[in-house]
């Protein structure tokens, strides 16, 4: 009993400086970023682009082809399952499945695997090859120098390829709405414009900051405290997978559930 | 006026002692050269001169004309610590663009310059992985140098290097020597490169160590363990 609450006591009190470490370091990114103006901005911008080539440009091929596969497939389950449904409801349809719930989750969990991973191990391999310790030596904060950049290219990948995921998914379910309902484009554009309002393209923004800044500030966290050894880096990795999916998931429900609350 | 001293500092590495009790000041044109076997807390010693490592207890302190420079400390590891995405010129401008000292233009040209005078012109626009160790080498130097810090912090800066990369180094170490402004701290397996250019003499072993006031308190050392280093 006493060795069952010990254990609980370490993985709770483990729990607790995880979060407080996790809010520190988001402390201190909110700090860097209100200091922008009094950064070389032209030093972060060199970083951030090459963040958005490797995580937004890089992806995007990936997010096309899953894009389109999804969007026509979800419609095309949905309209079979619903065989009496109104051709009016497919754009509601086509704007909750792909603009509200799927462009958003797929992409973040495309993001995780493909730059979360490559996020850990490039802070992780940075700490090993001792880089940040020779920013630290040059007095350059590896917050502002590397963190920023990163999860300022990771949020605007996030909004370009969550975009991109509602255009070409919108077509591919239009494409299928198409085949097995003759429905016509010009009909399904017109419905989907009817049924997108402000409200969702600020709910699609919401969420392309709250993952793109959870999964890329998780992955960044995960790779600085690889200190040693290279065997660290795979163990770093697993960690930031498994924390950005969950804490994902865990926003997604959050911003779900108000948003039909509110 | 001192421009780093070091107050009372305990150093560990996990459960070893490396260091206790550590009290030293360092001034303007004074150069310590820190020397001991494998293993003895050399690199540690000089992260905690660099500043990125802290004492399990003490305090070190950069002082004077030192805190009012925005890098303060050039540091030159043994290896890695250049930026791994960006060129060699690129790294050596860095600390220099981050800081806002020189203006865009006048940091990369100076960068190459620096480059190009540690015999590294054709290494310049590589990145550090396609670089050769010595060119590595020279631009953790050129870094340190375009700076102009108050406080050079070095690791074995001529192990490993070929005769003519080796001379190119002890050129820029005569450099930061005939600086009367400038702090050094240099570690070392081997004394010998460096006895004339050291002011000063730390022996590190065994959770102990020894100051030498200079060269000719060294050389009239006794000790065999000591002895070994003049080798």
């Amino acid at each position: 009993m006493s060795r069952t609450l010990s254990s609980l006591g370490r993985a709770i009190r483990r729990a607790l400086a995880f979060v407080g470490n996790i809010a520190n370091l988001e402390l201190a990114l909110a700090r860097q970023v209100l200091r922008l103006p009094g950064h070389n901005l032209r030093v972060l911008g060199r970083v951030t682009s090459l963040q958005i080539r490797f995580t937004g440009l890089q992806a995007s091929t990936l997010i096309t082809i899953t894009a389109a596969v999804i969007g026509a497939v979800g419609i095309m389950e949905f309209v079979s399952l619903l065989t009496g449904l109104a051709d009016d409801l497919i754009g509601k349809l086509l704007v909750t499945i792909i603009v509200r719930e799927m462009g958003p989750i797929i992409t973040a969990v495309i993001l995780i695997g493909r730059s979360g991973t490559a996020m850990a191990t490039e802070l992780g391999s940075m700490s090993l090859n001792g880089e940040l310790e020779a920013l630290r030596a040059y007095r350059i904060d590896p917050v502002a120098f590397v963190i920023v950049p990163r999860v300022a290219g990771m949020v605007l990948s996030m909004f370009g390829l969550i975009v991109l995921f509602d255009v070409v998914g919108l077509l591919g379910g239009a494409g299928i709405a198409f085949a097995l309902r003759g429905l016509s484009f010009s009909l399904i554009q017109g419905r989907v414009a009817d049924a997108l309002t402000n409200a969702d393209f600020a709910y699609s923004a919401l969420k392309a900051l709250a993952f793109g800044q959870t999964i890329s500030v998780l992955s960044c966290y995960f790779g600085m405290r690889v200190r040693r050894s290279p065997t660290e880096l795979p163990q770093a990795v697993t960690k930031a997978v498994v924390a950005s999916l969950m804490a994902v998931v865990f926003i997604d429900g959050l911003l779900a559930a108000a948003w039909y609350l509110l | 006026m001192s421009v780093i001293e070091f107050r009372g500092v305990t150093l560990r590495e996990g459960a070893k002692l490396l260091l206790s009790g550590f009290d030293l000041a360092l001034g303007a044109g004074e150069r310590l050269v820190v020397f001991g076997a494998s293993g003895s807390g050399k690199s540690d010693f000089l992260k905690l001169a660099a500043g990125v490592a802290s004492p399990a207890s003490g305090a070190v302190v950069l002082l004077g004309p030192a805190l009012a420079r925005p890098a303060p400390v050039g540091y030159v590891p043994n290896q890695g610590g250049l930026i791994n995405n960006l060129t060699l010129a690129q790294n050596v401008a860095l600390p220099a663009l981050y800081h806002k000292l020189l203006p865009a233009r006048e940091a990369e040209a100076r960068s190459r310059a620096f480059l190009a005078e540690l015999g590294q012109s054709d290494e310049a626009e590589r990145r550090p992985a396609m670089a050769s160790a010595a060119a590595r080498r020279m631009a953790q130097l050129a870094r340190a140098l375009l700076v102009e810090p108050a406080l050079f912090v070095l690791e074995h800066p001529l192990e490993d290097m070929d005769s003519r990369n080796a001379r190119l180094i002890s050129g820029t170490l005569e450099r930061i020597r005939s600086d009367a402004n400038a702090c050094a701290i240099l570690g070392t397996r081997k004394l010998g490169p460096y006895l004339e250019w050291g002011s000063r003499f730390l022996l590190l072993s065994e959770g102990g160590f020894k100051i030498y006031a200079d060269k000719a308190q060294l050389l009239r050392e006794e000790d065999q363990a000591v002895k070994v280093f003049l080798q």
